[in-house]
């Protein structure tokens, strides 16, 4: 696989949170865009189409929620993956896309760069058994 | 003078009244002897003394009086004897009102008369008392006109008593029924028409015309809810059903909007005397401000909750800057995985409201997303445990855990953990134990200092618990004790 470089789009109404999750993304070596709502996320993937993977909050101010959001993003621009995440324990009604993955506040940073990693490396990154766990 | 053994036929007989009328000075009388009578006056006479029905003579323009037995047994010292042969306006002075008018009719020639369940107050032992009479005035005739009048009467106190007694419990009993806090009602027939119905069905659906006609008719709004169609089996089966926090869409008058309301209730089938199904018996609540509380609280929660995650997320981020300069990484590593294990245990309490936690879910919502979750063993029996023993037994179990994957029997790939609790002892003195035991791992060293996580092991699942550590080479384990009752607490 050749290197490339690793965009990815954090939405989080939560500024400190926002900056913390920037920082180590950043810190991997991949490229962090932040967002604090659907609309300034939507408008950042119009920009940026070579966003690989959205990291956002299900809890999101405004109309569009976080599950809102992956829809569209999942209708208008398929390859990007999708990790949520939230406060909220996730009961049998939130139906998430195929394909996505969910990660349980609060988390630490090792383990939601390794899930990155997982899926955007299938191949390299063995998907290990952790509190990070896959829901379809 | 009294008539004595001469006296005539007419007179004979009749007990005690016979015997007084027969001794009578008659002759002294306005009315004049005996044998003087008229026709008429002897045979209606005759009658009474002879009838055991209450019978009473008023004669002739000064209203002279007879009377039977059994009108007697009606009259106390303060009448009797001394009615027999007095004027009738002087002995009734008191009741005159009443009855004068009545005797004032039939004299006339207007009539006879007709009283049920009268209330005439008489006077038997010197104290008035209320008696219900039912009895007629009818007219004595005498030479084409009217002589007299004869009372024929009954005394219905007991009957008129027992009908009140019974008129009261039923008031009573509606009463009940209607004022009932929860609703009531019945219907009749195959299609369920409205017999009964209280006040509050009226308050959940309003006013409307029930009685009389069919819950269809009534009730219109309910079509495609389910509820008809459930009224039909009922009738049809017999069998009962119970409906617990059921939606029901009602409009409280027909130009009003739909408005949801949450019932529980029963429809129970009513049966005639040969057993066969007449109607449906429905009782039940309106439950709409519990079940609407309810799911304000369930949204309370999980906002709360929601809201607790979040700022423990927001320490991580404070935290992870705040600390990236420190140069020693585990101590870092170890705090914030700290609170990971904090939010976990939220989880645990809040699917479950906050109440009490199942012991097997805490403890396995601690060890799942382990990779070598499947080397540790867990049994004990089904446990709840209240709020603040969930979460220490959520951070204990963090550390254990921690401390395994480092150094313990989950830092190679064959050691193995056993984790069980039992409860010991009887009644009041119930203790929880809990075990934790390492097998298959490195040599086992005792640490040469106490840190935070064993002090938070130290305290145990109550705060001030009794723990014992065991640094055996062959594997570490701990001990943990607390009083069963202590860790319901909330």
């Amino acid at each position: 696989m050749p290197d490339r470089e690793i965009i990815i789009l954090v939405v989080e109404d939560e500024p400190l949170i926002l900056l913390n999750v920037l920082d180590f993304i950043e810190q991997e070596g991949m490229v962090a865009l932040g967002a604090a709502n659907a609309v300034a996320a939507l408008a950042l993937l119009e920009k940026r189409p070579d966003i690989q993977l959205m990291f956002t909050d299900i809890d999101l101010p405004g109309a569009m929620d976080g599950l809102a959001l992956a829809e569209k993003v999942h209708q208008r621009w398929p390859q990007i993956n999708i990790v949520f995440t939230s406060g909220h324990i996730l009961d049998r009604s939130v139906v998430m896309p195929a394909d996505s993955f969910f990660v349980s506040k609060p988390y630490l940073d090792k383990q939601v760069l390794r899930l990155f990693h997982s899926i955007l490396n299938p191949a390299q990154t063995a998907l290990s058994k952790s509190p990070i766990s896959q829901r379809s | 003078m009294s008539e004595g053994l001469n006296s005539p036929s007419f007179l004979g007989g009749g007990g005690e009244m016979g015997a007084l009328m027969r001794q009578y000075d008659w002759a002294s009388s306005c009315l004049g002897s005996a044998q003087s009578w008229p026709q008429s006056l002897r045979v209606t006479i005759r009658l009474m003394l002879n009838s055991q029905h209450p019978m009473f003579i008023w004669w002739g323009k000064d209203l002279v009086q007879f009377y039977n037995d059994a009108y007697r047994a009606t009259m106390g010292p303060a009448m009797h004897p001394k009615a027999l042969g007095a004027k009738g306006r002087e002995s009734w002075a008191d009741i005159w009102p009443i009855i004068g008018p009545q005797i004032e009719q039939v004299m006339a020639g207007r009539g006879a008369t007709w009283n049920e369940e009268q209330l005439v107050p008489i006077n038997r032992t010197g104290m008035p008392e209320n008696v219900w009479w039912t009895y007629g005035y009818s007219p004595i005739d005498l030479e084409g006109g009217i002589g007299g009048v004869l009372v024929v009467c009954n005394d219905v106190t007991q009957q008129h008593l027992y009908t009140e007694a019974l008129r009261a419990q039923a008031k009573h009993l509606q009463l009940q029924f209607e004022q009932a806090p929860g609703f009531i009602i019945t219907t009749r027939g195959p299609d369920h028409v409205f017999e009964t119905v209280n006040a509050a069905y009226r308050k959940l659906l309003g006013e409307r015309d029930y009685v009389g006609r069919s819950v269809r008719e009534v009730i219109p709004e309910l079509a495609d809810q389910g509820y008809y169609e459930l009224l039909d089996r009922v009738y049809q089966t017999g069998e009962p059903f119970v409906g617990r926090r059921m939606p029901v869409d009602l409009k409280l008058a027909p130009d009003q909007p739909v408005k949801r309301s949450y019932v529980d209730f029963i429809y129970q089938a009513t049966r005639e005397a040969d057993g066969s199904i007449s109607g449906i018996f429905c009782e039940g609540q309106d439950v709409t401000d519990h079940v609407l509380g309810e799911e304000r609280l369930k949204l309370i929660n999980g906002e709360l909750q929601h809201r607790v995650k979040n700022t423990l997320a927001m320490v991580q981020a404070i935290a992870s800057q705040t600390l990236q300069q420190v140069e020693a990484r585990e101590p870092v590593d170890t705090f914030l995985q700290r609170l990971v294990a904090l939010g976990r245990a939220h989880d645990t309490l809040v699917q479950e409201d906050w109440s009490a936690a199942e012991m097997r879910k805490a403890v396995l919502a601690s060890i799942e997303g382990l990779t070598r979750s499947n080397s540790i063993e867990v049994s004990g029996p089904d446990v709840l445990l209240g709020p603040s023993a969930t979460l220490a037994l959520s951070m204990i179990l963090h550390e254990l855990i921690t401390n395994a994957v480092k150094y313990g029997a989950l830092s190679n790939d064959v050691g193995k953990v056993r984790i069980a609790w039992m409860i010991e002892g009887r009644g009041e003195n119930r203790e929880l134990v809990f075990l934790w035991k390492e097998r298959g791992g490195p040599p086992v060293t005792k640490p040469k200092r106490t840190g935070f996580g064993s002090k938070l092991v130290g305290m145990g699942l109550d705060g001030n618990g009794t723990v014992k550590i065991n640094f055996d080479p062959e594997g570490f384990s701990a001990e943990i004790k607390a009083p069963f009752e202590q860790l319901q607490r909330r």
